[in-house]
């Protein structure tokens, strides 16, 4: 079956093109949830939260667009809704590292070594670490390629909030790297 | 305070590891994400339904909101144009509500015993007015009727003056004259035939 066949069938129920659908995109689909998620066992559940709302939109999908991008798009949205409706562990995980002394220090601290030598499971270990706010907007602005006026948007805050937690986001990651090259 | 620039990161190098970044098929997931979409579709049948239902509550409200108010609006017409034909105004038998009968006066033995004399007086006072109506009217009759036959019996004696005078021509009263002394012998006779008779003599009494 041809992609817009499947997309076309899941959109309607059909469960055969709904599997085709979850075995062409898992592993894209997989990679963007772990990347948000604070670890595997989180990646899986908002995966099927993800996929479940991605089926539920898939009939506003219109053939213009590039569906992988749509559906990029669409999965980091859910996500950020997934994480959003766990609202203690967001923000409170956020205060919590926010209020750390340690983190402000650690500015003044030497540039790390360059980070391309480490694989990728380190680097989605050093996202994984960071707090829920700053992995998302971190993932949205750097990696996703959102602006973060955009970023701001979807997740509630101003843009300035958005700028200070990325720049904040950009700094843990790179102690985070730095981390797990001294072999912390 | 945050200083871009403390940190080295190839953040295009990190976004292009991570736009490959994709891991392998895992079955197990199928199962559990099967269920959830199965749940997912019977959720949103029952919001569906729960909104159609309660969509369908307002039409029917409205209907019946409407008929109401339709029933109502006919009795207020209909009453008003019997008003108008009849020109007198009548009320509109749903808006005027029965007013609580008044409670009954206490009663005041004195008021009534008053009441009661004044009504008694006024009926005596009636009757005597009536009464001494009648006797006028019965003594004015009785005038009446008196000035009546003393004016019957003046007129008689009137006419019998009257009656002594005679219109006759001489003749006629020659005769009238003859008669009567003829009336009168005879009466004479009578009256002596009587006398006689009374006497013992028969006496013949001419046809």
């Amino acid at each position: 079956m041809a992609e817009q066949e499947i997309i076309s069938h899941s959109s309607r129920g059909d469960k055969k093109a709904q599997r085709e659908l979850y075995d062409l995109y898992y592993g894209k689909m997989m990679g963007i949830c772990l990347r948000y998620a604070k670890n595997e066992e989180q990646a899986k559940e908002m995966f099927r939260y993800a996929f479940v709302q991605m089926l539920q939109k898939l009939s506003y999908y219109r053939n213009d667009q590039a569906f992988d991008k749509w559906m990029r798009d669409c999965m980091i949205e859910s996500a950020v809704k997934f994480l959003k409706d766990k609202k203690t562990e967001y923000y409170i995980a956020t205060t919590v590292r926010a209020d750390v002394k340690q983190a402000v220090d650690l500015f003044h601290q030497a540039p790390v070594d360059d980070p391309n030598n480490l694989d990728i499971k380190g680097y989605v270990r050093a996202l994984q670490e960071l707090p829920p706010s700053f992995r998302t907007v971190f993932n949205m602005c750097v990696i996703d390629g959102w602006s973060t006026e955009k970023a701001a948007d979807t997740l509630d805050i101003s843009e300035e909030t958005g700028r200070f937690n990325l720049e904040k986001a950009r700094y843990a990651f790179s102690k985070n790297i730095q981390m797990q090259q001294k072999g912390y | 305070m945050l200083r871009p620039g403390t940190y080295l990161i190839n953040e295009d190098s990190l976004r292009e590891k991570f736009l490959g970044f994709e891991v392998g098929l895992c079955d197990s997931q199928w199962p559990l994400l099967e269920q959830e979409i199965a749940q997912s579709k019977r959720q949103s049948v029952q919001a569906f339904s729960n909104f159609s239902s309660k969509l369908l509550i307002i039409p029917a409200l409205i209907i019946v909101a409407s008929v109401i108010l339709y029933f109502n609006f006919s009795k207020i017409f209909k009453s008003q144009q019997a008003s108008n034909t009849e020109n007198v105004s009548l009320p509109i038998q749903n808006t005027v509500q029965t007013q609580p009968k008044p409670n009954p006066p206490v009663v005041n033995s004195i008021a009534v015993y008053n009441q009661k004399a004044k009504t008694d007086s006024i009926a005596k006072a009636k009757e005597l007015e009536e009464k001494l109506k009648k006797e006028k009217a019965d003594e004015e009759a009785r005038i009446a009727s008196e000035k009546a036959k003393a004016a019957l019996n003046d007129s008689l004696a009137v006419l019998r003056d009257t009656s002594n005078v005679s219109h006759d021509t001489p003749k006629k009263k020659k005769k009238k004259r003859k008669k009567r002394k003829s009336f009168e012998s005879i009466e004479n006779l009578r009256s002596g035939a009587f006398e006689s008779s009374n006497n013992g003599d028969d006496v013949v009494v001419p046809n």
